[in-house]
């Protein structure tokens, strides 16, 4: 072999193994660097409208908090770029009507076309409640796996998202039975309603495959986001990402572990579900336990935000508890292929149910402080560069 | 050169003790965060505390200077005005009802301020001393739970207590 052939060699055989190797030495995937930045902003709202029913919505490139005061029975739609009203309109029906039943969500498409999910039915009214569409949702559907589900919702962070184009309304779906009981796990999780022909069908994917061997206590509940076909689905006791592509019926799952998380999922031991304690149990098993909670779609700058609830130590060092209020809330910011761009620990006084999108950036409701004005809501908006 | 020869097999070498140092570190991280929740999994099983923590209230009130004689007898209730769902208007109608035909001396902290509770327990003809735990101290003595809780003293001990 001559030298030239030799140094050929060389090079041709020692450059790929190096640029492998330096790949492989990163152990982790590469992340962009981007820089927060914190501003903040308030919203005088009525404090009914900003109760657990809200939602925000992007239409035509303008963001819109839709709002229902349950005081005063009425929706109320603003503009957030704006911050003018476009309707607030006290509903002709009650809630609290005993054939229609609490409210569990509602959805504003457009001031004629409002959903309303409730303990009895699903109705779609106009503005001034004015009935177009009653579905009645006490009975309960079959699953695809042969158990009982029913269309309803508990805690309003899995919204109603209704795909104009086909005239198909999605939902959450949950068997009547408690989390403790390991079937609430063999179930699945949304439903799709079409609304011409009345039919409905159940998207292919379940629970984690953890949840059914392992209870998590009150962290097992999802958070939905949809994103163009894309249901996004993220679980409280699940790094992984779920996403459930409407188009082909596929689901796909993203590692999407937040690098604050140094701790195992946390087992709740069954037997103190039924405790007469099994409430302070409960806030103890969530205090110390690492909980991946809401999950939102930015359309302006085309990435999702992940939140994740950090996990501390059940006692602190004075001996005693600490307490669920306070866990470090980390901000997950992810591309459109889901993977993790940065994260940012915002600390302890943040309260992520409170959060959305706007054009501004990603709002995050403060926890009141003493003296604030009770009739405004109070954020930080972060972006970043 | 000689060295030439084994080239390829030193670079796969090389290559492969970096990719088993990357997958290793990866596995006992894993394994020590597994281990680490089946610890605190098991801290969470210890027995109940509840006795211990609410004795802790006469240093919760010498601590939070409420002008409360703790030698005398008290019923006390500490409230949690603005958790959800723990004083709803019919949770506070029913402690308020109950709380009226209680003949000792009637005492109220609320864990968080709360005007119109502070109103309302006022007007309700009941003769109470109204505290608000404006620095949090509820928390620092481990009287901080996600419920109201009533408790009953006399001469610095706790006769009763139950969460309402």
């Amino acid at each position: 072999m001559t030298m030239a052939m030799r140094v050929r060699s060389f090079f041709t055989t020692i450059f790929p193994i190096v640029f492998l190797a330096l790949f492989f030495f990163s152990c982790k995937q590469a992340k962009r660097k981007l820089m927060f930045n914190i501003t903040q902003d308030s919203l005088l709202i009525d404090h009914g409208f900003f109760s657990k029913f809200f939602n925000v919505s992007t239409v035509s490139g303008s963001s819109q908090f839709q709002g229902f005061s349950a005081s005063t029975n009425e929706l109320l739609l603003l503009n957030l770029d704006t911050r003018k009203e476009q309707f607030r309109s006290r509903l002709d029906f009650l809630l609290k009507d005993s054939t229609i039943g609490g409210l569990f969500q509602f959805y504003i498409h457009n001031p004629d076309s409002i959903f309303f999910l409730t303990e009895n039915c699903l109705l779609l009214t106009d503005r001034l409640g004015t009935i177009k569409y009653r579905r009645n949702t006490k009975q309960a559907i079959k699953d695809a796996d042969g158990g009982e589900v029913y269309l309803m919702d508990v805690s309003n962070q899995f919204p109603l998202f209704f795909d104009a184009a086909r005239n198909e309304l999605y939902m959450h779906i949950m068997c009547n039975c408690g989390i403790e009981d390991s079937a609430f796990y063999t179930k699945r999780v949304e439903a799709k309603l079409d609304l011409a022909s009345g039919a409905i069908s159940i998207l292919n994917y379940h629970f984690p495959e953890r949840y059914r061997h392992t209870f998590y206590g009150q962290n097992v509940f999802p958070f939905r986001v949809v994103n163009g076909p894309f249901n996004v689905i993220s679980f409280e006791s699940d790094d992984s990402l779920h996403v459930f592509n409407r188009d082909n019926n596929s689901l796909k799952k993203y590692p999407c572990r937040s690098s604050y998380q140094n701790l195992d999922f946390i087992p709740f031991d069954p037997s103190f579900y039924h405790s007469n304690h099994r409430i302070d149990r409960l806030n103890q098993h969530m205090t110390v336990s690492p909980i991946y909670k809401k999950i939102l779609f930015d359309p302006y700058r085309k990435v999702y935000y992940r939140f994740f609830l950090r996990e501390m130590p059940l006692k602190n060092d004075r001996g005693t508890y600490n307490s669920l209020l306070k866990k470090e809330v980390i901000v997950m910011v992810l591309d459109s292929n889901f993977n993790i761009l940065a994260e940012k620990n915002i600390g302890t006084s943040y309260m992520p149910y409170y959060s959305f999108v706007t054009r501004k950036g990603l709002y995050v409701g403060t926890v009141p402080k003493k003296n604030e004005n009770s009739n405004y809501a109070y954020f930080s908006v972060f972006t970043w560069n | 050169m000689p060295i030439f020869r084994y080239l390829l097999g030193i670079n796969a070498v090389i290559l492969n003790l970096f990719v088993a140092s990357c997958t290793n570190s990866d596995v006992n991280s894993r394994k020590w965060e597994a281990d680490a929740s089946k610890n605190v999994a098991e801290q969470l099983k210890h027995t109940d505390d509840y006795d211990e923590r609410i004795n802790n209230i006469f240093a919760y009130i010498r601590k939070a200077g409420f002008a409360i004689q703790t030698d005398n007898c008290h019923k006390i209730y500490i409230l949690q005005p603005n958790l959800c769902n723990v004083c709803s208007e019919e949770t506070v109608k029913s402690i308020l009802d109950s709380a009226r035909s209680l003949n000792t001396s009637l005492v109220f902290i609320l864990g968080d301020e709360n005007k119109e509770l502070e109103k309302q327990i006022r007007t309700t003809n009941i003769n109470a001393k109204v505290f608000v735990d404006t620095s949090n101290l509820l928390e620092q003595h481990n009287l901080f739970f996600l419920k109201n809780l009533f408790i009953v003293t006399c001469a610095n001990k706790v006769n009763f207590w139950a969460f309402k």
